[in-house]
């Protein structure tokens, strides 16, 4: 990489580090993971730079590389993984409604498959649409219809949630004839 | 009571706005990226190690056979995939019986798809989607490729006309039907390779009155008259859910992208390297751009040569070096002809020139009762200085150009350091300090890369 493409590179970094780190940290749960997550995924990016035309769509590629790379990490670990009752990180209850409804919530997704909680992350926080988050995450859109609809029921069905008045929401319910 | 998409948003961004962004993580990216170019090419020297094993043991199975259509000889599809370097599989890669043979193409290939997309070739994942075969045509196969960072592509590649040529290369996606012309010594064909959503595939050489080829998802037409981008044959492609789609059956060149206006350059075209040599002394243009529609298998379509560099040795040798594109691409190839050799012509398909290279190279071959090959070494405008050393061992000495061939560098190569593969080259800049002015430093080799290998 030259030094002009390696400052655009730093302007794009410098520009949308922020922004991925923020959906790094939706899709791993924690910090820690977050930043190793949009490094590794930023680091392909910058090896790949010169053969990146579209850079007006960089967003897209660095989204789909930290799936990809998220699910390959998935893939590797899931050998050792021994899943316990008690999601990896709790959080601690506020006062008010709202924030203990976000809390069970983040509680919740926490204990959502990976893939599920990807497909969730792309559709309510980065607004995606289904074919775009299909476009991300490599699968048709019918997967992406089906897993988010099986995240929503799984969350939907969590008791800690239904405590906070989610589960007689008539609007959770989930479309009829998506197969389970 | 909230339904639950909008709790799910309201959550998201309520944690996501607590998060503190680390300052200057491009440090952090940059020491990553190194680390991750090493273990990659560690990664990719044992990958290959076991790959001569492979090949060691394996029967090519490329013989041709009267079952197949229309002299067409295939190999059968089977499992599992032929060349995993990785287990890594990427999202896109298509779930395809793959053919387990194996053929010197796929090396081929392979080396020139990771030049094509500036990868190193021992990283490249391979798999074999369809192969066929011919008695005068040589070999025609479809290719999945993909690296940790690549997404998988499709390639279209033959040995039609004696050297690799990739005919396509496309992102693999289920739904697309990936279609070729391949060069024939009589007739071209069309190839075209469905992908796994597709179940129907059919040709109209005309373009009106479609034929289907039967049982395969797989199909070859026979293709009369010049392989023109005008022709109008069209191959049209039904998907599981009856929904058909028609398309030209001569589709874009492997990176000529879309057609632009007739007028434009392509991105890679070296406009700033002056022309040096004597170009009057070279092979003419036109039958420079004239080999090069050929060797694309697009002779009816217009090219266009600019050389960077031509001349004529003292036994009446002419060469000429440079680029060649067609008139609708955005693609520039290296390409060279040299006439009167003791070979004959003897005309170069490189590969697309790289964006703003440090140097280019050429030799010329067959110089009757030479010993030596010649080496023509172009250096870009901004090199104040070029070494070469005639063999690994060797110290790299300067050898730059004189004011008669304007900076490039003409080398007696020795077959020796040819077969071996040894020699090497330097180009620096500025100063000439090699700490910090060096812009090139590698094997000769590397420089010499048609589509069909290096050397």
């Amino acid at each position: 990489m030259d030094e002009r493409e390696r400052e655009a590179f730093r302007g794009y970094v410098a520009a949308r580090s922020p922004a991925l780190l923020r959906t790094a940290y939706l899709l791993t749960g924690n910090r820690s993971d977050a930043e190793d997550l949009l490094q590794t995924a930023l680091a392909k990016t910058y090896l790949a730079w010169d053969r990146i035309r579209e850079r007006e769509a960089l967003d897209g590629y660095v989204r789909r590389v930290m799936v990809n790379t998220r699910t390959s990490w998935w893939r590797r670990s899931r050998i050792d993984e021994h899943p316990t009752g008690d999601p990896p990180e709790t959080a601690g209850r506020d006062s008010t409604a709202d924030v203990d409804l976000h809390d069970a919530l983040w509680t919740a997704l926490a204990g959502l498959p990976k893939r599920q909680r990807v497909a969730v992350v792309l559709r309510y926080y980065e607004d995606l649409s289904e074919a775009e988050t299909a476009r991300v995450m490599g699968v048709a859109v019918g997967t992406v219809k089906s897993t988010t609809a099986r995240a929503l029921a799984k969350l939907r069905d969590d008791a800690t949630l239904a405590d906070n008045g989610l589960r007689d929401d008539p609007r959770t319910a989930l479309p009829t004839g998506v197969p389970a | 009571m909230s339904p639950i998409d909008d709790e799910l948003r309201a959550t998201f961004r309520s944690r996501a706005a607590a998060l503190v962004p680390s300052p200057d993580p491009l440090a952090g990216i940059e020491r990553r990226a190194a680390k991750m170019r090493r273990n990659r090419i560690a990664a990719a020297v044992a990958g290959s190690a076991l790959a001569v094993t492979a090949l060691a043991v394996a029967v090519p199975a490329l013989v041709g056979s009267s079952a197949a259509p229309r002299g067409f000889a295939t190999v059968a599809p089977s499992s599992p995939p032929s060349s995993p370097a990785t287990s890594y599989r990427p999202p896109n890669a298509l779930r395809w019986p793959t053919v387990a043979a194996t053929s010197g193409l796929d090396g081929q290939v392979k080396s020139a798809w990771a030049v094509d997309h500036k990868v190193d070739p021992t990283g490249v994942t391979l798999e074999v989607l369809y192969r066929g075969t011919t008695g005068d045509k040589g070999e025609v196969a479809a290719y999945q490729l993909w690296t940790a960072a690549l997404p998988a592509r499709v390639v279209i590649a033959t040995s039609a006309m004696g050297q690799a040529l990739l005919l396509t290369d496309e992102p693999a996606t289920a739904a697309s039907a990936y279609r070729a012309i391949v060069p024939g010594l009589a007739n071209p064909w069309v190839v075209v390779v469905g992908g796994p959503g597709i179940v129907k595939i059919e040709y109209a050489e005309n373009g009106v009155d479609f034929v289907q080829q039967p049982g395969s998802r797989t199909a070859l037409f026979v293709r009369t008259g010049p392989t023109s981008s005008t022709k109008p044959d069209q191959v049209r492609t039904t998907d599981s859910k009856g929904v058909a789609s028609t398309q030209p059956a001569n589709p874009p060149g492997p990176t000529d992208g879309a057609p632009g206006t007739s007028d434009a350059e392509p991105t890679n075209l070296l406009a700033t390297w002056p022309q040096r040599g004597v170009l009057a002394d070279g092979p003419s243009r036109d039958d420079v751009a004239a080999r090069f529609a050929q060797g694309m298998s697009r002779p009816g379509d217009k090219a266009l040569y600019r050389p960077l560099y031509a001349g004529k040795t003292a036994n009446g040798v002419r060469y000429s070096f440079g680029q060649a594109w067609f008139s609708n691409g955005t693609v520039a190839y290296d390409v060279g002809l040299t006439t009167g050799s003791a070979n004959g012509p003897n005309f170069f398909l490189g590969r697309a020139t790289p964006k703003d290279p440090d140097v280019r190279a050429y030799l010329v071959t067959g110089l009757p009762g030479a010993t030596n090959d010649l080496l023509v070494v172009i250096p870009s405008p901004r090199t104040t200085q070029v070494l070469y050393d005639d063999n690994a061992t060797g110290s790299l000495r300067p050898v730059n150009g004189t004011p008669a061939t304007a900076g490039v560098v003409l080398i007696d190569r020795a077959f020796s350091s040819a077969g071996s593969g040894s020699d090497r080259l330097q180009l620096l800049t500025g100063n000439g300090d090699p700490a910090k002015d060096t812009t090139f430093r590698g094997s000769v080799s590397s420089l010499l890369c048609g589509l069909s290998g290096c050397g």
